[in-house]
């Protein structure tokens, strides 16, 4: 079977956070990254006297996590404060989505729905390094839903 | 074209209406033509063929009803614009909105 022609990379991800899944704010243009974890399955397994090999069944799924890096800015109504906001708030809930290939109809757009924040880190540097301060937040969801997006 | 898909995959829309589900059964409406064919390129949504209503168990006389309206297949009835059909047939829009659902369900079954 020849190769894919279809790879694509993530230079052109779109992604937009929320506190209500109403309202959404763009991040496009502060995210630098977004990393995916979680969502393993459990697993359990016995031996058996009688023969070598392990008796395995599946388990439920594990909550995912969905870390995202952003360039910090000091704007009042940038995505460092709105989102440090958010944290501050009781609960801490939050709504993630990004579009891999970005926000164009027929792309696929991967959602969290109602989410936790469970990680906001307030910036740190070095004194020597020339790299811009980034932000970072972490967010807990029951699922990621992949769907199609239509404008 | 037609007037229903189902959708094959999960759909978002970008002006905030609810997300139509795998398996579900919606109009589009307000989603343009290219958006339409952009979906159907991807597999995303089907065209559905609609059932004359008559054709629902028990519904003969709500058919001859919703005729009268002009409404006689379930797409006809699942795009109506259910305030003025309540309107010109005297009939409760609690009661039309419920026979949507009804028809909406059977399709989607």
């Amino acid at each position: 079977m020849p190769r894919t022609t279809e790879a694509l990379s993530f230079v052109a991800a779109d992604v937009e956070v929320s506190q209500d899944g109403i309202t959404w704010v763009d991040l496009s243009c502060y995210g630098t990254s977004i990393a995916v974890t979680g969502g393993d399955r459990g697993t359990g397994e016995i031996n058996v006297f009688c023969d070598e090999r392990p008796i395995v069944r599946a388990g439920k799924k594990a909550s995912q996590d969905l870390t995202i890096r952003y360039a910090y800015t000091e704007e009042v109504t940038g995505p460092f404060e709105q989102m440090r906001n958010w944290d501050d708030a009781v609960g801490g809930q939050i709504y993630a989505r990004y579009w891999p290939a970005g926000r164009v109809a027929g792309n696929f757009v991967f959602e969290t729905g109602r989410a936790i924040i469970t990680s906001f880190q307030d910036p740190g540097g070095e004194a020597g390094s020339g790299d811009p301060v980034l932000g970072e937040i972490v967010v807990k969801t029951e699922e990621l839903t992949k769907s199609v997006w239509v404008s | 074209m037609a007037k229903l898909y189902r959708a094959i995959e999960r759909v978002t829309f970008a002006d905030g209406r609810r997300s139509l589900e795998m398996g579900e059964v919606d109009s589009l409406k307000g989603v343009t033509k290219k958006g339409i064919q952009v979906l159907m390129k991807k597999g995303a949504i089907a065209p559905v063929s609609s059932p004359p209503l008559k054709i629902l168990p028990g519904w003969e006389r709500k058919a001859e009803v919703l005729k009268e309206a002009k409404i006689e297949d379930v797409e006809d009835l699942l795009t109506a614009d259910l305030p003025e059909v309540a309107k010109e047939l005297e009939v409760s829009l609690e009661g039309l909105e419920e026979a949507a659902d009804q028809a909406r369900q059977w399709i989607e079954a």
